[in-house]
C-alpha cells in the first residue's frame, strides 16, 4: 500500500512511451539508443489515434515487433518452464501476449502529458545494453525508466523496463509463479486469459 | 539472563499471544522436496504466506470501507496546494529519523543534506508546510532504520504483512520498531496526535496512489504477489540509493 505500486503502474504505462533526443554515444550502444527513441515516437503515434480495434491492431504489431514477446513469456515463466509441455507453452506464449497487449493498452490509456528524453546506453554483462530515459510527469518530477534491450541481428528487442529499480519482468515472473504455485500452469493461462477478455 | 522470573503469558491478552503464535508456527510451510516448487519457495521468501494472505484480506477490506473512500474525498475536497503543504509537513515531520539514519549509515552528504533541509523547511517553510528548495543536487533521500540495518550487512528475513501497515520483512519490522522509539515525535506528541500523524500518512500516502494503483489493482491476476515483490524490489532500490543493478535473469533458469 505505498509508493512502489504508483511507481510500477506508472513504468508499466510510461515503459512504452519513450522517445525524444537521442545525443551520440558509440556504437551499439549509439543505435539502442536511437532505437528506443523511435520506437517511442511510433508508439505515441499509435496512442494518438483513435481508440477503437484498429488502434489496439497497431499497438498489437507494434508490440510484438519491439518487445521479445516470445523471450518474455519464457523468462517470466521462471523455473517451471522445465516441467510444461510443449502445447502448455504454445498455449501460454498466446495468452502471455493476449494479456501483455490488453492490459498495458488499459494501463496506459490514463496517461497523457509526460515529456521524455533518451540518456545514456550502459551494455550489461550479457550482449543487452541498457538504455537510460527520464520521463517526468506534470508536476515536473523526473522518474528514471531503464530499458534493457537484446541486440537481434540488425536491429533490438526490449527485454526489460526497469522504473525507479522496479523491473516488470521481475515482477510479472513473481506474480506468475504466486498463480501457479496455487493452479498450476493451467490455471495461470486460464487467469491470464480471463483477464485479458475482461478489459 | 534479562528476566528475573520466568515470563509467563497469563490472562486474555497471554491466550491470545499463545492463540498468535500458533497460528504462526501452523502457518509456517516447510520447504518442498521437488527441485522446481522449491526454487520457486526460496525466490518468494514467503514461508509464512498463508498468515500474510490472510492478512492481505483484512488490509484491503480495511482500504476498501476505509482508506481508500478517505483518500478519495481528500483527494477530490481538498484542493491541490493544501494537499501539497499537508504532504511536505508529513514529510517534514519524518526528517530527524532520516537524519539519524543517514548518519548511522555514513551517508554524510544526506546527513547534511536533510539537516539543512529540516531546519530550513522548519523555520522559513512555516513548520514544514512550504518546501524550500535547498541548494542540493538533488533533494535529501529519506532513510530509515531498516535501510540502516541493510547497510549494515542485515539479510531481510522472511516477508510479513503486518497489519493495517502492509508489506514488510523481518528487518524492515525491527527498524520500524527501531524508527518509532527514536523519533523525537513519539516523546514529544501526545497519543492522540500521534495517531492523527499516523492516520494522515496513511490517508495522505494512498490518495498519492490514485487511480493507477486501482487499475493496476484491477488487471493484476495476483495482486498479493505483485505486492510482494515490488515492494522487495523497492526496498533494494531505497537501500541502493537508487542505484541497484537491473535484475539479469539467466536465459536457462
Amino acid at each position: 500500500m505505498n509508493l512502489p505500486m504508483f511507481r510500477l503502474a506508472r513504468v508499466l504505462a510510461l515503459g512504452f512511451l519513450v522517445l525524444s533526443t537521442a545525443p551520440a554515444a558509440a556504437d551499439v550502444s549509439q543505435d539502442a539508443q536511437t532505437f528506443v527513441s523511435d520506437n517511442g515516437d511510433r508508439m505515441i503515434a499509435i496512442l494518438d489515434e483513435p481508440a477503437g480495434a484498429e488502434r489496439s491492431e497497431h499497438f498489437y504489431n507494434w508490440l510484438r515487433e519491439v518487445f521479445a514477446l516470445d523471450k518474455l513469456a519464457e523468462l517470466a515463466l521462471g523455473p517451471y518452464r522445465q516441467n510444461a509441455s510443449d502445447e502448455q507453452l504454445a498455449e501460454y506464449n498466446q495468452a502471455f501476449a493476449d494479456y501483455i497487449v490488453t492490459t498495458y493498452l488499459t494501463r496506459f490509456n490514463a496517461f497523457t502529458g509526460y515529456s521524455f528524453q533518451v540518456g545514456q546506453a550502459k551494455p550489461m554483462n550479457n550482449n543487452d545494453v541498457a538504455v537510460r530515459t527520464t520521463i517526468t510527469d506534470q508536476s515536473g518530477k523526473p522518474i528514471i525508466v531503464d530499458f534493457r534491450v537484446r541486440p537481434t541481428g540488425g536491429s533490438f528487442q526490449v527485454i526489460d523496463v526497469v522504473v525507479e529499480g522496479l523491473s516488470m519482468l521481475k515482477t510479472q515472473r513473481d506474480e506468475f509463479s504466486a498463480v501457479i504455485q496455487r493452479k498450476g500452469l493451467d490455471g495461470l493461462i486460464a487467469s491470464l486469459q480471463e483477464s485479458s477478455l475482461s478489459q | 539472563m534479562f528476566l528475573q522470573q520466568p515470563f509467563r503469558f497469563s490472562g486474555r491478552s497471554g491466550r491470545i499471544a499463545v492463540a498468535a503464535l500458533l497460528t504462526i508456527v501452523a502457518a509456517c510451510a516447510t520447504p518442498p522436496e521437488d527441485p522446481v516448487e522449491r526454487q520457486v519457495f526460496y525466490e518468494a521468501n514467503d514461508p509464512i504466506e498463508p498468515l500474510n494472505r490472510y492478512v492481505y484480506d483484512v488490509n484491503t477490506a480495511v482500504d476498501d470501507v476505509a482508506l481508500m473512500p478517505l483518500s478519495t474525498m481528500y483527494r477530490e475536497g481538498v484542493p491541490e496546494p493544501l494537499r501539497n503543504g499537508i504532504k511536505n509537513f508529513l514529510q517534514n515531520l519524518s526528517m530527524p529519523v532520516t537524519i539519524l539514519n543517514s548518519a548511522l549509515q555514513g551517508d554524510w552528504d544526506n546527513t547534511v543534506d536533510s539537516t539543512v533541509s529540516f531546519f530550513i523547511n522548519t523555520t522559513a517553510g512555516l513548520g514544514g508546510i512550504f518546501d524550500i528548495p535547498g541548494n542540493f543536487d538533488e533533494e535529501p533521500r529519506r532513510e530509515d532504520f531498516g535501510q540502516t540495518l541493510a547497510v549494515w550487512g542485515m539479510a531481510e528475513g522472511a516477508f510479513i504483512e503486518l497489519p493495517l501497515i502492509g508489506p514488510s520483512n523481518v528487518r524492515d519490522t525491527v527498524g520500524l520498531g527501531v524508527d518509532i522509539l527514536t523519533d523525537p515525535l513519539t516523546y514529544l506528541l501526545t497519543p492522540g496526535w500521534s495517531y492523527a500523524r499516523a492516520g494522515a500518512e496513511g490517508v495522505n500516502k494512498r490518495s498519492e496512489l490514485g487511480e493507477e494503483y486501482d487499475t493496476m489493482r484491477d488487471t493484476s491476476i495476483d495482486f498479493y504477489a505483485t505486492v510482494r515483490s515490488l515492494y522487495r524490489q523497492d526496498r533494494d532500490a531505497a537501500i541502493a540509493n537508487g542505484d541497484a543493478d537491473m535484475p539479469l535473469f539467466n536465459d536457462d533458469d
